[in-house]
């Protein structure tokens, strides 16, 4: 962010009074954090799309509410997407897909470009896999994942976007990193045989490999 | 410390989150001699670097490049609706506003009028300005005035370069013509406007009156036709005119 760019809360209060190059700025500025907590929390482009598009139409609505001594506008963003998050997934829960690759065409033309392909490819499957492990956990804790490790919120700043305590926050994150690394290093029934016989060496190979990337 | 007592402190760290000096001293200690806390403290570390990775790779994702310009739309959108809204709520107070006035208005006019209910021969004489005492000096004052002022509208009000002054009770006289307003338009509404004239000003009305060293002053209607020009003048109560002939 530029150093003279207005801060957050400075362009919701212009916003609440119509301005609509602070609503540029703010959109330009926050979309993405809205856009990638959706698409961490569902996996969906689409639905990340829709719930930005909704995140910020109530920003338009609801800029005034917005109380920048409470938390931070990310974490209130972030609050309001995770709420149309949550009503999106019960709504679609019976076509909820976790597929990233068919739902996500240009992540993987994306990542096919770099230079070594065959390990472009395998980084990509072990980023889906750990992608697929966040998708599977349980929303609640997903969330503090989200929010927490993949946004870099901080644990006040989730605690607003989820609505509960700090405290909460950090044990679900505790419980949903414990989780992870189960899935991660525990061969499931549906895995295939060759990934099942490599075990948790596979899974911490990926995790490796993702640390490496980082 | 025991493996439980470390627990978030070994998660917090290996997230990479600052636990204090004397905790991550701690946990350094423990995961030198415990096995399983070294491992688990390992595999955070790895499970974040995995998590930065995914944020990482994620941070490209923007979303679709058509919603910026179709929310701003609809930003724009939205605020035509409350300016014009603003604009509606504007309406209503302009319109009480503009009731206000004309009940003002109004008021003062029924005043004026109540006021001429106790000056009947006041109104009525501007309606019908018979000839009274009072007589202009080439041609009656009251004949041409009485045919404009059956149409028209006599109102009794302040003017504004006047002082009028209240009298409970006025005395009917007879309008006298201002020689000035000859060239003026025909008479078509007017009003009655009261005001104290110096006894010696008189004369340049075409009005005489008796000198009476004790009032240097005596109040007047004059009749202010609907240019605000004066047509007609008369004197009020005792005043004693002769014409100035």
């Amino acid at each position: 962010m530029h150093s003279d760019a207005p801060p957050d809360d400075q362009l919701l209060g212009r916003i609440a009074t119509g301005d609509a190059d602070a609503f540029t700025a703010l959109f330009r500025r926050r979309q993405g954090n809205v856009y990638r907590f959706a698409l961490h929390m569902t996996a969906s482009p689409a639905i990340a799309d829709d719930v930005t598009q909704e995140t910020f139409l109530a920003v338009m609505r609801d800029a005034c509410r917005f109380e920048p001594g409470r938390a931070t506008v990310t974490a209130w963003l972030c609050g309001i997407a995770r709420n149309h998050v949550r009503r999106r997934l019960e709504r679609d829960r019976p076509l909820q897909s976790l597929d990233l690759g068919t739902d996500n065409p240009d992540m993987d033309a994306r990542l096919a470009t770099d230079d070594d392909p065959l390990g472009d490819l395998t980084r990509a499957e072990r980023l889906e896999a750990l992608r697929d492990a966040v998708l599977t956990l349980p929303l609640r804790y997903r969330e503090a994942v989200v929010l927490c490790d993949l946004q870099e919120l901080s644990y006040a700043d989730a605690a607003t976007a989820i609505g509960c305590a700090v405290g909460t926050v950090r044990s679900r994150l505790h419980r949903g990193r414990a989780l992870l690394t189960r899935k991660l290093t525990t061969p499931s029934e549906k895995e295939k045989p060759q990934q099942s016989a490599s075990g948790v060496n596979q899974a911490l190979r990926i995790v490796r490999s993702a640390r490496n990337l980082a | 410390m025991s493996c439980d007592a470390l627990r978030e402190a070994i998660v917090e760290t290996g997230r990479g989150q600052e636990v204090g000096v004397g905790t991550a001293a701690a946990v350094e200690t423990h995961v030198a001699h415990c096995r399983a806390c070294a491992v688990r403290l390992e595999r955070e570390r790895e499970l974040s670097a995995g998590l930065r990775a995914l944020a990482s790779d994620a941070s490209r994702n923007l979303g679709s490049s058509e919603l910026e310009q179709s929310l701003i739309e609809a930003f724009r959108e939205r605020q035509r609706p409350a300016r014009r809204a603003a604009v509606r709520a504007w309406i209503p107070m302009a319109a009480a506003a503009v009731l206000l006035v004309g009940a003002g208005l109004w008021l003062s006019r029924s005043g004026a009028e109540n006021r001429t209910v106790e000056q009947p021969q006041l109104a009525r004489t501007a309606r019908d300005p018979s000839p009274g005492p009072i007589t202009q000096a080439s041609k009656p004052a009251t004949v041409p005035l009485q045919s404009r002022a059956d149409a028209a509208v006599t109102k009794t009000r302040p003017h504004r370069n006047l002082r009028p002054r209240p009298s409970r009770f006025v005395a009917a006289e007879g309008f006298v013509m201002l020689p000035a307003a000859a060239n003026l338009p025909p008479f078509e509404s007017g009003e009655i406007v009261r005001m104290e004239l110096p006894v010696t000003s008189l004369p340049a009305y075409g009005l005489e009156i008796a000198h009476d060293a004790r009032r240097p002053a005596v109040e007047a209607d004059l009749l202010v036709g609907q240019d605000g020009q004066a047509r007609a003048i008369r004197l009020v109560n005792s005043a004693r005119l002769q014409p100035n002939q």
